[in-house]
């Protein structure tokens, strides 16, 4: 039952067929955070996200092909392509992943071996040393070869240049709606923004500047329903495109999320890409030195979770949900450490895991409707 | 104190008596009483090779690292817990730096005492259960037993932890989780996975073996500084030899494993290859010994004719087994003999690069001998060659549970050895240290098909010639 | 003339089958109460009884399935997998893909020309793709096991249960049955649950022209048409799909003494 009026995220998302028929190469991505898109636009190719989730049967095909102890996130996205149920998975002229932990190298392999698409995988390192950030820096310069070879098409830092400028002003757009959520009465919710930030990934970037600025403004003339619900933050490893139950039980139990943070499937928005630096080490410094580091990084915990609470602070958040995906041990152990940390600072915190079943709906809803509950009675 | 049990253990009469007063603190605090020794006396002369010296010496060695590791606080040392798989040569570097220091992986040695001898465990599992690797979610029981065995206070806690980052985001993790609760300092010495294009053996990626050159650098730095003891290039340089005289004691055992009938069963051949793996101060010390001894021991039964199998039992590879005798004599009963396992080391692939330092050698070096380290399809393509060239009849692909990377290579590896090889696959679930939900009685179908299907096919492939 | 056993003790029920000269002579089916062992001499000795014949009739025993060592009276025992694939392919050449599915595990078996076993894949982890889930299903809605096959036939409208985990799909089935979905339906969702986790299990095995069922579940023929319509296959099933373990074993046990004699 919505108590705020549903927003029109509707953002339409590019018709990739058409675009594929056009001759534009089709390059997919694992949406990790430690791919810059911006270098696939520059060649004149179109990123595609490999970042639909939440669906069992696809997890269940890919028994075939991936070990069943690695997250069903990343396990899934073999399935969905052996099961032809993601049209835009069809339309692959290569795969691009940015290989962070096991799990990510699953995706990596499972394409590699058992499908036809060419998997271009580059390692990422593991923490944010100096020789680390330039170890980046040279893969994504082997990313940046593989591309032209492609595409036929030289990256012009020029090109580059406007890339990252584009990005930039969609961050600005995407980051000032989220600030909206800082309000007393949010007036979008949480389960929207995500959805908007996930149509994103999939439309046109020439239009989708105006379409984010027509949808802030539609929003900002909102006069949201002055009701105190418990403000979460939501957190976790993914929350795939398509993977909504857990935010669903929440707004449901009668909660409002408020600020997110996930490592793979929604693309960050907080800061800017420097324009003054040379584009290639913008980039590299963008998506891997200033970025806050997932779980699977060595020693991640002191800087994700000040970030964290810098968030959980910042939008006078009553509660932290932990969401975390079957088997991804990283963020399983962080989320025992973070429960401390958290309680610590007056946070109550709740850990629920997924493994994709439709089954475990009736289970993590009461969970998450106690929850809900004794933040009200608070 | 226990005569008979470390007896059996390779104890000189001299080394039980001098021993004492420390095989009772060590024992006392790990909750091993009599009884507990009459069941690991009988365990030891039912699934270990008893009548060989060199297997007796060999079983000393984990129970004699297991008491310097249970007493290293009391004892004065300054203690580092390295993890699995080690970069063998830091480790080795890590435990010969200075009589002061000590290291060790703890959660091998108490897998094969506390688990393979010992049957106590289980207590250790839960242990870690309670404080941060819940059950349910296949955390690996080898960090299982890592955690339980600090948190139950059987192991103290260290000075310094160095976690395995080669193939492995877990071991990171737990000893963040060290960190963050015990205030432990972590020595990463990070690795990048990927290939990025360029494929092994032929074409190791340059910037992957700088990367780990450095890290390891980085890594026995702030073991220096730690500690008070710079590693130098020469003094790590020497301590990659005594890691390397230690594996290559190794290897006149392999030579050995290649007679018929099979000279060694796999319980004994995996605890004692287990040793270079292992590359504790007792295995550096005692070791090639051991090693040597019982080489000696087996070339006689070559030479005689005899062994632990018929004669013409089918060959199998088993790359990794799980670490419960009970399971591994099922192989025997089997008539299934094992003569290589991932412990045996590829084709030498050298290297045609010259490095400037000892740290970029040796990272080339571990690039270079496991395919585990670098890639899926080098994990694959090494597990055939190594099939192909031992002219095994079968392989056996285990997967422990908690290991994620087997996860993402296991089902194409056996698509791929099936189809160039023609050989059976069977992958194997199971897990190193917990006996709770895979043993023996659960397993024993499975295995007992895959012999008949080897054997079938074994004889097919006779009928065909 | 020499006579042979081949005895099968499952988790549920206890088989013998006793073979001469390649023919089978008699066998008999016992439901397991609590004592193992004394099933598994009573499920002979009601064989024996049927074909004339005492137990030091027998010139070799052959003992498989989970409880197989409890046959005090075997010369040997051998494992299941390879017992019902030799069984099927006695009474069915043409079989390339056995699906067994037990009370407490189901298998998938890929036999060649020969009749030899040459790839499995089993499960014995999960309750969800066994036997069990059939029986704690059929325990929620009141029926008998022999009932969920002609019953699920008349479905025109299967239910789908999502559920992968046996003990919540029993809570999925309570409610469904409380909102008022017919028993037909319900049951043939049930059996969908099942075919299913079975064609994804075996799906690297590989299902074609020559898949036979055996196993007690077998005799379901709701199961037997959810596995031909979630694998796209047609698929066969022996007359005694319940017998084909023992009758491998009973195989086996003639080999064995043609070995010995030929010595």
């Amino acid at each position: 039952m919505r108590t705020t009026e549903e927003a029109n995220v509707n953002i339409k998302p590019l018709d990739l067929k058409k675009t594929r028929e056009n001759g534009t190469k089709i390059v997919g991505y694992v949406p990790n955070g430690y791919i810059p898109v911006e270098l696939i636009y520059a060649c004149g190719a179109v990123p595609v996200a490999i970042a639909k989730g939440g669906d069992s049967g696809p997890l269940a095909a890919s028994a075939s092909y991936l070990g069943r102890f690695l997250d069903p996130f990343c396990r899934a996205q073999i399935g969905y392509r052996i099961l032809q149920e993601e049209p835009s998975y069809e339309m692959l002229d290569l795969l691009i992943v940015p290989i962070t932990d096991m799990h990510i190298r699953g995706i990596a392999d499972s394409w590699g071996f058992f499908s036809d698409v060419e998997v271009f995988s580059f390692p990422v390192p593991h923490a944010k040393t100096h020789h680390g950030l330039q170890h980046y820096l040279e893969g994504i310069n082997l990313v940046k070869e593989r591309l032209e070879r492609l595409t036929g098409t030289e990256i012009t830092m020029e090109r580059l240049r406007k890339e990252i400028e584009l990005t930039n002003n969609i961050r600005a757009i995407l980051k000032e709606i989220s600030l909206m959520r800082k309000l007393e009465s949010p007036p979008i919710t949480g389960k929207d923004f995500i959805r908007l930030i996930h149509r994103s990934l999939y439309a046109d970037r020439l239009i989708l500047k105006e379409a984010l600025e027509l949808f802030r403004d539609e929003i900002k003339k909102k006069t949201p329903p002055d009701l105190e619900k418990p403000r979460i933050l939501l957190t976790g490893s993914t929350l795939a495109v398509g993977d909504y139950k857990v935010i669903d039980l929440l707004e449901e139990a009668g909660a409002s999320v408020v600020i997110e943070e996930f490592c793979e499937g929604l693309p960050d928005y907080w800061q800017a890409i420097d324009t003054d630096d040379d584009p290639m080490h913008a980039l590299a410094a963008n998506y891997f030195a200033n970025s806050v580091p997932g779980a699977l990084f060595r020693g991640s915990t002191k800087e994700r979770f000040a970030f964290l609470l810098r968030l959980a602070q910042d939008f006078k958040v009553d509660g932290i949900v932990w969401y975390s995906l079957m088997h991804r041990e990283t963020y399983d152990i962080e989320g025992y450490l973070f429960h401390e940390v958290a309680n610590q600072h007056g946070l109550p915190m709740l850990k629920v895991i997924s493994n994709y079943d439709a089954s475990e709906t009736g289970a993590i809803r009461t969970r998450i409707e106690t929850f809900i509950e004794t933040i009200k009675a608070r | 104190m226990y005569p008979e049990f470390l007896e059996l253990c390779g104890f000189e009469p001299e080394e039980i008596k001098q021993e004492e007063p420390r095989v009772r603190r060590a024992f006392e605090i790990l909750d091993i009483g009599p009884e507990d020794v009459d069941k690991a006396t009988e365990r030891i002369k039912t699934y270990y090779d008893v009548e060989l010296i060199g297997i007796r010496k060999s079983l000393g060695i984990w129970v004699k690292e297991l008491i310097d590791m249970v007493l290293a606080k009391e004892e004065g040392k300054k203690i580092v817990y390295a993890s699995f798989p080690p970069t063998y040569q830091m480790v080795a570097a890590m435990t010969s730096a200075s009589s002061d220091i000590y290291c060790v992986i703890p959660e091998v040695i108490l897998g094969v005492t506390m688990n393979c001898i010992f049957t106590k465990a289980t207590s250790i599992l839960e242990a870690a259960e309670k404080h941060g690797l819940a059950p349910g979610l296949a955390f690996c029981s080898y960090l299982q037993m890592r955690l339980g065995a600090i948190a139950k206070g059987i192991i103290p806690v260290p000075d310094l932890v160095v976690p395995s980052c080669l193939m492995c985001d877990q071991s990171p993790k737990v000893d963040e989780l060290l960190h963050e609760v015990y205030g432990v300092p972590v020595a990463y010495a990070d690795h990048l996975f990927g290939s990025g294009g360029s494929e092994w053996p032929d074409d190791i990626s340059p910037q992957r073996v700088q990367y780990l050159a450095t890290e390891i650098r980085n890594a026995m730095e702030e073991f220096g500084n730690l500690f008070n003891h710079e590693v130098t290039e020469s003094e790590f340089q020497q301590a990659t030899e005594k890691e390397a005289a230690l594996f290559n004691a190794s290897l006149g055992l392999w030579e050995l494993m290649k007679a018929n009938p099979l000279p060694l069963r796999i319980n004994d051949l995996n605890m004692v290859t287990e040793i270079p793996a292992a590359c504790s101060g007792r295995a550096l010390r005692e070791g090639a010994n051991a090693l040597n001894l019982l080489c000696k021991e087996l070339a006689k039964r070559v030479e005689d004719g005899v062994g632990v199998l018929e004669k013409g039992a089918p060959r199998i590879m088993a790359a990794m087994v799980p670490y419960d005798p009970s399971i591994l004599s099922i192989f025997d009963e089997l008539g299934l003999a094992i003569s290589v396992t991932s412990q045996v080391p590829s084709p030498a692939r050298e290297t045609t690069v010259s490095y400037n330092s000892v740290w970029e050698q040796v990272a080339d070096l571990i690039l270079r001998r496991r395919g585990a380290l670098y890639s899926g399809l080098a994990y694959l393509s090494q597990a055939r060659d190594l099939a192909k060239l031992n002219n095994v009849d079968g392989v056996i692909l285990f997967h422990h549970i908690g290991c994620r990377q087997y996860n993402t290579w296991l089902l194409k590896a056996k698509a791929v050895i099936e189809k160039d090889l023609d050989i059976p696959v069977l992958i194997f679930e199971g897990d190193y240290c917990d006996t709770r939900d895979y043993n023996a009685k659960q397993s024993r179908t499975k295995l007992e098909t895959f012999a008949q299907i080897v054997k079938t096919a074994k004889a097919s492939r006779k009928g065909n010639k | 003339m020499m006579q042979v056993a081949g005895i099968d003790i499952g988790a549920g029920t206890a088989k013998a089958v006793i073979m001469s000269d390649s023919n089978i002579t008699s066998y008999s089916v016992k439901r397991i109460s609590n004592n193992v062992v004394k099933a598994a001499e009573e499920v002979t000795s009601e064989a024996l009884d049927k074909a004339g014949l005492s137990l030091s009739n027998l010139d070799y025993v052959v003992a498989t399935g989970w409880g197989r060592n409890a046959v005090s009276f075997a010369n040997k025992t051998s494992s299941e997998i390879i017992c019902h694939a030799s069984g099927v392919y006695f009474l069915m050449p043409q079989v390339r893909t056995v699906i067994d599915i037990g009370a407490q595990d189901s298998k998938v078996t890929r036999v060649n020309e020969k009749g030899e076993v040459v790839d499995f894949i089993m499960n014995d982890k999960c309750a969800a793709g066994t036997g069990r889930f059939l029986e704690v299903m059929a325990q929620v809605l009141g029926i008998t096991l022999e009932e969920m096959g002609p019953l699920s036939l008349t479905s025109e409208n299967p239910c789908s249960i999502s559920s992968t985990c046996t003990v919540f799909a029993e809570t999925e089935v309570i409610s469904l049955r409380a909102e008022g979905k017919h028993m037909n339906d319900l049951i043939a969702g049930i059996h969908r649950a099942i075919a299913s986790r079975i064609i994804v299990m075996g799906s690297g095995i590989g299902f074609d022209k020559g898949t036979v069922f055996t196993g007690g579940v077998a005799k379901n023929s709701g199961v037997k048409e959810a596995l031909e319509e979630a694998g796209q296959v047609k698929i066969t099933v022996p007359k005694e799909p319940q017998i084909t373990g023992a009758l491998g074993a009973a195989l086996i046990a003639q080999v064995e003494l043609t070995q010995a004699a030929s010595v």
